[in-house]
Formats: structure tokens, C-alpha cells, sequence
């Protein structure tokens, strides 16, 4: 019985001695990839970068190439330009100077012949023109002095309406100014009247005034 | 001896425009406003403020009353009395051609004391405009005695046009003629004027 139980102890010692060592060597073993994936993330880093600054690099010469091959492109078709604007001009005056050499020789030939039609033409219309001159000198004439008593017609009524105008107004004004003078007059004679009168005199029409007061039984006193 | 009625009758003449009578009234407010001031000596205040005619009838008249003047209360009332008396005086109103002086308001005053044999107060206002005669105003009836609504009457629109141009005729032609007194109408005119 006492072997037993010792030997149970035993058993269990080994066993207890034994996960410790499993636990022991699977932490050791976690944490050692834990390292070992720490280094591997910082080398990435570190590689990443490396390859960043190389792509800036590179393109940063790129766009110093393209920046250079751009201004040669540019001072190039600026050249072409100039010479095309040259070429251009030059035929542009050579076209002008033909068009006026053919514009000329057309232009002699127009007034010579012209000048011949003319020269023939006018033999035989001088004639007609003398007389149409004078016919327009008649019917000028007769118009003018068909306007000239239209135009005194006019006047004259013009003249006879704004006389009946001038003569309405007159009238008008004046018998304003009458019947001013007809309430200047009354108001005159009134007021003449009124000073003309004595103070006794207006003294007695006072009271005979109260009198007819008296005798009409305006007085309840 | 005098009767009652008479003492307040000559003092009540005194007062004859209704001005007068705003103005004594206002002095009486005045006077009973002093009364319980004993630093005021009220004799020498009603001097101040009243005629010595006015004064003299006053004093007379509280006497007949047998009022104490140095009672602030009897005084009080006695004056209370009289500013009522003035102020229920009949006022007539009348409207006159000329300034109203003080012998027109005697003569009127007269005429009612004559007439009537009652104290009136009078309102005399001028109007020009009446020519002459008067307008009567008395407890709102109004009667127009003046020239202005007997020429009114008298006299047409025709009549002051025919006498505006006999004065344009005489202008133009300036003929000595003048119309006889009766003819024209301002001679017509002086026909309605008393003799």
C-alpha cells in the first residue's frame, strides 16, 4: 500500500515535470518567430523604402529628360514657325504684287476704252443734254413757284388763325380784367361808403340795429 | 337805503364787455386763491387787482351782505356768489363796421339798461366788411342788421356792373357830366343811410 501511493506521487511528479517542460519549449518556440517575424517586418520596411527612393529617382531623371527633350521640341517648332511665317509672307507679297501687275494692265485697257466710248458718246449726247438741262430749269421753276404761294397760302392762314387767337385771348383777358374791376368798384363804393359815414353815424345804425333787434323779439332777457 | 338788488346792479354796471367781465373773473379765482394766506393782506390785494371803483362796489356790496372779510370762509363764499352772478350776465354779441370804443360799448350797455333795465355784457367785434350797421348774436340767433346785406339785397350784380362802367365811361372820355346824387347808385346808396 505505501509503495503504491509513492509510486503514484512519483507518477505524478514526472507528469507535472513534463507539461512544464512542453509549456517551457512552446513559449520558447513563439517567441522566437515572434522575433524572427519582427525582423522580417523591418527588413521589408527598410527594402520598401530603398525601392521608393529609387523609383523617386529614376523619376526625377525621367522628368528631367522629358523637361529638356520638351524645350529642344519647343525651340525646334519655334524656328519652324519663323521660317513658315517668312515663306509665308514672301509668297503672300509675290501673290500681291502679280494680282496688281494683272489689276493694272486691265485698268489701262478699261480707260482707253472707255475713254473711246466716251469720246463718241459724247458728240450725241451734248445735244440732248442741253436740252434736258433746260426742261429741268422750266420744271424747276414752276415747282418753285407753286411752292412759293403754297407756302405764302399757308402763312397767311397761319397769320388770320393766330390773329383770332391773339384776339380770343385778348378778349378773354380783358373781361378777367372787367370783372376785376367790377368787384374792385363795388368793393370801392363799399368801402368809400363805410369811411364817408360818420362815427355817429355808425353809432346810430348800431342802435337802431338793436332797436330792430328789440322789435323782432330777439332779446328773452 | 339801498335795496339789495341795487348794490349788486352798480357793481354788475361796472362790468360792460365781456372781456372785462374774463378778466375780473379770472382775479376773483385769484383773490379766493389768497384767502387762507394769512401773510396776505387781502385789502391791499384787492387794490392790486381791481379799480378802486370795483374795489369800493365789492366792499359795499359784502357789507349789505353782512359779510366778514376777514372770515376766509364767508368771503370765500360771498365771492363764489358773485363770480356766478357775472358769469350768468347775458352776453350779446354784436359785430360792428368800425373799432368798438368805449362810447359805442357805453351806448349799447345803455340801451339795454334802458330798454330792459338789465345788466348786459357786450361783445363788440369789428367786421369791416358789414360797410355799417351790426350783426346780433344773442343765445345763438344771429340777425343781420348791417349795409352789406341791404345792398346785398338792394342791388344786383347788374346794378355794381352799370356803376363800373359809368366809372370806365368817365375814364375814358372824361366828361365833366357826373350823374346826380339820386341817379347813381352811390347816390342810391346814401339813400339808405339814416337822415
Amino acid at each position: 500500500m505505501q509503495i503504491t501511493q509513492d509510486f503514484w506521487f512519483l507518477l505524478f511528479f514526472v507528469d507535472f515535470f513534463l507539461l512544464g517542460f512542453v509549456g517551457v519549449y512552446a513559449f520558447y518556440t513563439y517567441y522566437k518567430r515572434l522575433t524572427e517575424l519582427k525582423k522580417l517586418q523591418a527588413e521589408a520596411y527598410k527594402k520598401t523604402q530603398e525601392i521608393l527612393e529609387e523609383a523617386r529617382n529614376q523619376s526625377k531623371d525621367i522628368f528631367a529628360k522629358v523637361e529638356q527633350k520638351t524645350e529642344e521640341i519647343l525651340a525646334h517648332s519655334q524656328l519652324f514657325k519663323t521660317d513658315m511665317d517668312r515663306e509665308f509672307r514672301e509668297s503672300l507679297n509675290k501673290l500681291a504684287d502679280n494680282y496688281l501687275q494683272i489689276v493694272q494692265e486691265h485698268s489701262k485697257k478699261f480707260t482707253q476704252d472707255y475713254d473711246n466710248i466716251l469720246t463718241s458718246v459724247k458728240d450725241q449726247s451734248l445735244g440732248k443734254v442741253i436740252l434736258a438741262l433746260d426742261s429741268i430749269g422750266v420744271e424747276i421753276r414752276n415747282q418753285l413757284a407753286e411752292a412759293k404761294n403754297e407756302l405764302k397760302a399757308e402763312m397767311l392762314k397761319s397769320l388770320t388763325k393766330a390773329q383770332a387767337e391773339i384776339e380770343n385771348y385778348k378778349k378773354a383777358e380783358l373781361e378777367k380784367i372787367d370783372q376785376e374791376i367790377d368787384k374792385v368798384v363795388a368793393q370801392m363804393s363799399k368801402d368809400l361808403l363805410r369811411i364817408n359815414l360818420s362815427p355817429k353815424d355808425h353809432k346810430k345804425l348800431v342802435i337802431q340795429a338793436l332797436d330792430k333787434a328789440k322789435q323782432q323779439g330777439a332779446f328773452f332777457l | 337805503m339801498m335795496n339789495k338788488s341795487t348794490y349788486l346792479s352798480y357793481l354788475l354796471s361796472l362790468i360792460k364787455t365781456k372781456s372785462y367781465a374774463d378778466e375780473i373773473i379770472e382775479k376773483i379765482d385769484e383773490l379766493k386763491g389768497s384767502l387762507y394766506n394769512r401773510r396776505v393782506n387781502l385789502d391791499k390785494k384787492m387794490s392790486e387787482l381791481f379799480s378802486y371803483e370795483l374795489k369800493e362796489k365789492i366792499k359795499a356790496y359784502s357789507w349789505q351782505e353782512q359779510i366778514n372779510l376777514n372770515d376766509p370762509e364767508s368771503f370765500g363764499r360771498f365771492l363764489t356768489d358773485l363770480r356766478n352772478h357775472i358769469k350768468s350776465m347775458p352776453v350779446i354779441s354784436i359785430k360792428i363796421a368800425f373799432y368798438p370804443d368805449e362810447e359805442i360799448v357805453r351806448e349799447t350797455v345803455s340801451w339795454f339798461v334802458e330798454n330792459y333795465g338789465k345788466n348786459v355784457v357786450v361783445d363788440l367785434i369789428q367786421d369791416q366788411d358789414l360797410v355799417a350797421g351790426a350783426v346780433i348774436t344773442f343765445n345763438d340767433q344771429q340777425l343781420d342788421f348791417s349795409l352789406k346785406k341791404k345792398i346785398g339785397e338792394k342791388y344786383k350784380e347788374e346794378d355794381w356792373k352799370r356803376l363800373a362802367d359809368q366809372v370806365r365811361s368817365k375814364d375814358k372820355i372824361n366828361t365833366p357830366e357826373v350823374p346826380t346824387k339820386n341817379e347813381s347808385l352811390t347816390g342810391r346808396i346814401h339813400q339808405l343811410l339814416p337822415s
